[in-house]
């Protein structure tokens, strides 16, 4: 068992004493058994990639709003979608023909949530923190089969303060037609993280 | 502190584990440890530094061992019982009797904390303060101090001593090195770029760079400056 000159300890059964903490915290009234569902469903049901995906369609579909996203993400993107702009500052980095961007936390799992909802596991692991920041260009080919081409940079996002990053993709050729609501369609988690490329971005050039 | 968390740049930990469609939460109690962390810091416990350093303060091993929301309870339980909040022992205790049935699992308080929670997670996780001068402007260059503080830091390892142009003023933060030990010291945060050839060696070649917010106290000016 842990005390405070050995610090944090793992659990020897994590389900056993999480229930022993919110039923102490409980009757304490820091937190209730309503409160616990609450949360739980806020990040199961309400946020997740489509608020991401919404936004991407807007910029893709509106140059205005693409240039107001870019210069202040969460202001604009309050146009758009559901986000508490008090509490949540993200900067939206565009992927252009030239430059891939690509989000990390080496430190932790910072991740722009309010936007993307919780991160994946991966994006928390050691494999992907350690990596992504040293050899991007080859984590990206081996590990997530997203084909960046040498000519195209990439800028690495170290999440490391408050401030979280979303990436911009490039719009697939042939999708300008489609309206946001098909839009929304194309666009995955991955490519708003930077591990994935979308459509014809993603084929390297002859 | 230099930790286990620090990871940027490490080698050896092999391919990424990828699952597709993965859910949220794939326990029930992963989910119940994210509602004590919305305890914690709804109720002003702790805060997103102090949370964060408590995990960094776990075992090397453990930390690579555990899963992530094993860490996290480790962390959280942590710094309840170091603030005061909850007692080691009346969370062993509790734990050993809702096991046997001895005690049952508390119905609801009367009133409704999740309002509350939210209140008090939204002003914990504020980490503007009131504007300062900055020292260094957009364009220019400067290096990452050697710094080692035995406490939390936000500057990873792999950036110290390397040298980058500022791209961005992010106004000011409070620092997280004082606010995980009970401080407010607030700094302005840059925005700085690192050429891959300068964090890695004249070896990486490639085409990439690396984006660090820091804290003005992590920074200093060039020699060539």
């Amino acid at each position: 068992m842990s005390d405070e000159s050995t610090g944090p300890s793992r659990a020897a059964d994590p389900k056993s004493r999480v229930r022993a903490i919110q039923s102490l915290l409980i009757e304490k009234e820091m937190l209730s058994t309503e409160a616990v569902d609450r949360i739980i469903s806020v990040y199961e049901e309400d946020i997740g990639p489509m608020t991401g995906k919404r936004v991407v369609a807007r910029a893709w579909s509106d140059p205005a709003f693409k240039e107001r996203l870019l210069d202040d993400g969460v202001p604009a993107m309050a146009e758009v979608v559901d986000i508490d702009d008090e509490t949540i500052d993200i900067q939206v980095v565009e992927n252009t023909p030239d430059v891939h961007n690509l989000v990390v936390c080496t430190l932790c799992s910072c991740y722009p949530w309010a936007v993307l909802g919780l991160p994946p596991t991966w994006y928390k692991s050691p494999e992907y923190r350690s990596r992504a920041v040293r050899e991007p260009r080859e984590m990206l080919r081996e590990e997530f089969d997203c084909d960046v081409p040498d000519d195209v940079g990439i800028e690495v996002w170290d999440s490391n303060s408050e401030l979280r990053y979303m990436v911009l993709p490039q719009q697939p050729p042939g999708t300008e037609d489609l309206p946001e609501d098909e839009l929304v369609d194309v666009i995955t988690r991955d490519s708003m993280v930077g591990v994935e490329r979308l459509g014809e971005a993603a084929k390297p050039t002859p | 502190m230099n930790g286990i968390h620090d990871l940027g740049g490490m080698d050896g930990f092999g391919s990424i584990e990828i699952e597709a469609d993965e859910p949220v939460f794939h326990h029930p109690w992963e989910g119940w440890v994210y509602s004590i962390y919305f305890a914690g810091m709804g109720n002003l416990v702790f805060n997103i530094d102090e949370f964060r350093h408590s995990i960094e303060r776990m075992r090397p091993d453990e930390y690579l061992d555990a899963s992530y929301y094993e860490r996290w309870l480790a962390g959280i339980e942590q710094l309840l019982v170091e603030k005061g909040a909850l007692d080691r022992e009346a969370i062993e205790a509790r734990e050993a009797a809702l096991e046997t049935g001895e005690v049952e699992f508390p119905a609801d308080p009367e009133t409704d904390v999740f309002g509350e929670l939210v209140a008090g997670f939204r002003e914990n996780f504020s980490v503007e303060r009131p504007e300062q001068e900055p020292a260094f402007g957009v364009g220019d260059r400067v290096r990452v101090r050697n710094r080692h503080p035995e406490g939390h830091t936000r500057c990873p390892r792999y950036a110290r001593r390397s040298e980058g142009v500022i791209q961005d003023i992010r106004g000011t933060n409070v620092v997280p090195d004082s606010h995980a030990h009970g401080g407010e010291a607030a700094d302005p945060v840059y925005n700085v770029r690192f050429e891959a050839a300068e964090l890695w060696g004249t070896e990486a070649a490639d085409r990439s760079a690396v984006h660090l917010d820091l804290w003005e106290r992590y920074l200093e000016p060039t020699a060539s400056a």
